[in-house]
């Protein structure tokens, strides 16, 4: 039963109402379910934001580490426990901005770890500042004339190396999402998922969105599947590129 | 000296209320002093705002006794104050029902926010001009925001004791004002 | 004109008086409001340049490289994110750079509760970086004080070719207080040192000489800069004897606060004499020798473990009783439970 792994007795989170990390929760919970995934032999490790709240929803043992740090945690965490399936959840800011010379290390050097990206583009907690992810021109509190710089590409930024898992999806395509947080946890190395997300009150508003539904269809209107064995995704396409 | 503290949860207006009657009141050529004590999350978690406004410098702006309690919802504890006007199930003093006020009179449950902030005016004795209230709205749904303050402001104590649910009357004017069509429920069931 | 003015926008509307015109930073709870606001100035004025940085290791090299380049810079940061630009504020320290830190302080360590007062970080503020320094810092109480010496401390910094700590915490930087910030005149020290591109120097992070030149086994060439820069610091400081005392004849006690704390206890004056020091460090302590000396007992009350109490007890030599306001709870309720309690005595 997939609700075991999480806490029910600290529901309702601290999410807002229409947060997509609620969906990502239950997503991962699903997919280790049905993997045997459970306090005995994984663990859930989560970075600072929004999205650093989920390790401590799940009944698994789970670390809520310093601002961007998760992946030095994670990676000598799997390194003593080598057994232990460890999975990383964290916001676009938490893995790519100050956690972003980790990321770039960590893809490097490759350690068996699945890193699920709350990509949100903002950062949500502090009220909803432009964040690494944040597309050009976007009009945030912290760039009210619009974003003057393009963002990071993730998707190059995995590939740089011989091998690599890179996964595109959005919280809006549940099923792709299950998929990819699957093949995810079974690619031997370091594997990313980036899970488009909506932050509806402190981005999706701005935007002009009024609700976290209407976020959602714009997620189902926007992204389409890659087509199969494709080596590169495009920008509005969901899918996996893996190699080695 | 009157000292108020607004209680609520993150999205539920307590910056916005709270704000608006510290500039009124500082508009007024009160010493005003607001404070903000919130927890770490955007939505849901415990948000106060303590409020002191005197004629001399506030020494100290943290609230202990207050004079006015606004509750609107149960997330801060050990607040304690003379009076209490709380959403309905709050509290035993005054309890009004900001949502569903908002909701019935001005068509969403966030325009109760405003509603509360007219009681609290009234409560705390101020009287403004309504240019003057209008220009320390928030700019998004001012007049509607304008209505709701206004029609708080209003509130009889009659209304109170009798009960808000009963609403075979309407004294309040809004048809200038009113957002769009909204049907009053005939007899409430609640 | 009167209006009402939040704490953190009192900050940054002095460092504009002052002169600044560079901002990097990273939003970090409670002071992400400074950050805003910059974000906002650089699109008013194409002369105040503004950086979000990926961290708070970015954003403090940053304004070190801002400044050398002649602008007046400064950040604004919080907690953990103080911790991680220490690094750099040893940096500015040895090269000798003008500029200044806003922290707000909140309860730590680490992410500890991003949104709660504390006053945590007095002894990192003097010893968080590797090495011997000699830091300035200040600590407003009010709205207008933030004001005041947010400007003070970009004066400071020019003067001592130094960063310049200006502490706060959750509650001075979100306090709205009416104020008239036109009535507030501090004279502003402008920037004299030329910026690069003007001459042949180097500036560097090892032991160097007058000239620049690394002198990386050379003891007398670090004591002799060693003296030089702490002989400034005291001279500027000596020059910013910031503080606040009413004397009580009929007590035997002085409360030392400061901050947010000092706020709450003012009303305290009737039953102790009080000491708010505004300059935190250096120590004031001729200060506090000079006030200290009428008074049996000295008793600090902070939000923090003890540590101004256990500087003023270096300080004075003389036991400091200490009156701890723990986890963000700071009211004057708590405040005379714990003075009653640890200085054994009745309070109404």
């Amino acid at each position: 039963m997939f609700k075991d792994l999480i806490k029910l007795d600290r529901l309702p989170t601290s999410w807002c109402p229409g947060c997509g990390l609620g969906q990502i929760m239950i997503q991962l919970a699903m997919v280790m379910d049905g993997l045997g995934l459970n306090h005995t032999n994984s663990t859930v490790i989560s970075g600072v934001g929004c999205t650093g709240r989920l390790a401590g929803y799940m009944n698994v043992d789970g670390i809520y580490t310093l601002h961007g740090r998760t992946l030095p945690v994670a990676e000598a965490v799997k390194l003593v426990s080598p057994d232990l399936k460890v999975i990383v959840v964290s916001g676009d800011g938490d893995l790519a901005s100050i956690g972003g010379n980790h990321l770039l290390h960590a893809a490097r050097r490759n350690p068996d770890l699945t890193v699920l990206c709350n990509n949100n583009n903002v950062y949500g907690l502090t009220g909803g500042q432009a964040g690494p992810t944040t597309p050009r021109n976007t009009k945030t509190v912290s760039t009210p004339a619009g974003a003057t710089y393009n963002p990071v590409n993730l998707q190059n930024l995995m590939k740089a190396g011989a091998r690599y898992f890179y996964a595109k999806t959005t919280v809006y395509h549940q099923l792709h999402l299950r998929n990819c947080i699957k093949e995810a946890i079974a690619w031997p190395g370091f594997a990313f998922v980036d899970i488009t997300c909506q932050c509806i009150e402190n981005n999706g508003r701005r935007l002009g969105f009024n609700s976290a539904y209407e976020m959602l269809q714009h997620f189902k209107k926007t992204y389409r599947r890659a087509p199969d064995g494709a080596e590169t995704l495009g920008p509005d396409e969901i899918g996996i590129v893996r190699q080695g | 000296m009157g000292k108020v503290i607004i209680s609520g949860e993150g999205g539920q207006g307590v910056r916005v209320i709270s704000h608006s009657l510290a500039t009124l009141l500082a508009n007024l050529g009160y010493e005003v002093s607001l404070l903000y004590d919130y927890d770490s999350s955007v939505r849901g978690a415990m948000s106060v705002a303590y409020l002191t406004f005197d004629k001399e410098p506030i020494a100290n702006p943290v609230v202990e006794e207050a004079d006015i309690l606004l509750k609107l919802s149960n997330k801060a504890e050990g607040l304690h104050a003379v009076k209490t006007v709380c959403q309905t199930g709050l509290c035993t003093d005054e309890e009004i029902p900001f949502s569903k006020l908002g909701i019935e009179k001005f068509g969403r449950e966030v325009f109760g926010n405003m509603i509360a902030l007219g009681r609290l005016m009234a409560l705390v004795d101020v009287e403004v001009s309504e240019e003057e209230l209008a220009n320390v709205l928030p700019l998004k749904y001012r007049e509607e925001n304008l209505s709701a303050v206004l029609f708080g402001h209003h509130l009889k104590e009659e209304d109170l004791e009798r009960g808000l649910n009963s609403r075979k009357r309407r004294e309040f004017d809004f048809s200038s004002k009113q957002p769009g069509e909204i049907e009053l429920e005939a007899e409430s069931q609640a | 004109m009167r209006h009402l003015v939040q704490g953190n926008e009192a900050l940054f509307l002095g460092a504009l008086k002052a002169g600044a015109n560079f901002f990097a930073g990273y939003p970090i709870s409670p002071s992400t409001e400074i950050l805003i606001l910059s974000a906002e100035q650089a699109v008013k004025d194409p002369n105040f340049k503004f950086i979000q940085s990926e961290d708070e290791l970015a954003a403090a090299n940053a304004i070190i490289g801002a400044s050398l380049a002649g602008a007046k810079s400064f950040t604004a940061t919080a907690g953990p994110g103080f911790t991680l630009m220490q690094e750099a504020i040893g940096y500015a320290h040895e090269v000798e750079v003008p500029t200044v830190f806003f922290n707000i302080q909140r309860v730590g360590p680490a992410t500890g509760m991003p949104t709660m007062p504390a006053q945590q970080d007095i002894v990192q503020t003097n010893y968080g970086s590797s090495g011997d320094y000699y830091p300035l810092a200040f600590y407003p109480n009010s709205v207008a004080e933030c004001y005041r010496y947010a400007i003070t401390a970009f004066n400071a910094a020019e003067k001592s070719l130094s960063p310049v700590i200006l502490l706060s915490d959750a509650f001075v930087g979100h306090l709205n207080e009416v104020v008239d910030l036109d009535d507030i005149e501090v004279e502003v020290v402008p920037r004299t040192r030329p910026p690069l591109g003007t001459g042949k120097r180097f500036f560097t992070g090892l032991t160097h000489d007058d000239a620049g030149n690394p002198r990386t086994a050379d003891a007398g060439v670090y004591r002799e800069w060693l003296n030089k820069v702490k002989a400034r610091h005291e001279k500027v400081a000596a020059g910013y004897s910031d503080y606040e005392f009413s004397g009580n004849p009929a007590s035997d006690t002085l409360l030392i606060s400061y901050g947010i704390v000092s706020r709450v206890v003012a009303p305290l004056g009737s039953t102790f004499a009080l000491f708010r020091p505004i300059r935190m460090f250096p120590m004031l302590g001729d200060e506090l020798r000079n006030h200290a000396q009428g008074y049996e007992k000295i008793a600090v009350i902070e939000a923090n473990d003890g540590q101004y109490a256990c500087l003023v007890e270096r300080e004075l030599k003389r036991d400091v009783i200490h009156i701890p306001l723990l986890g963000g709870r700071i009211n004057l309720e708590l405040a005379k439970q714990g003075l009653m309690e640890k200085l054994d005595m009745e309070m109404h």
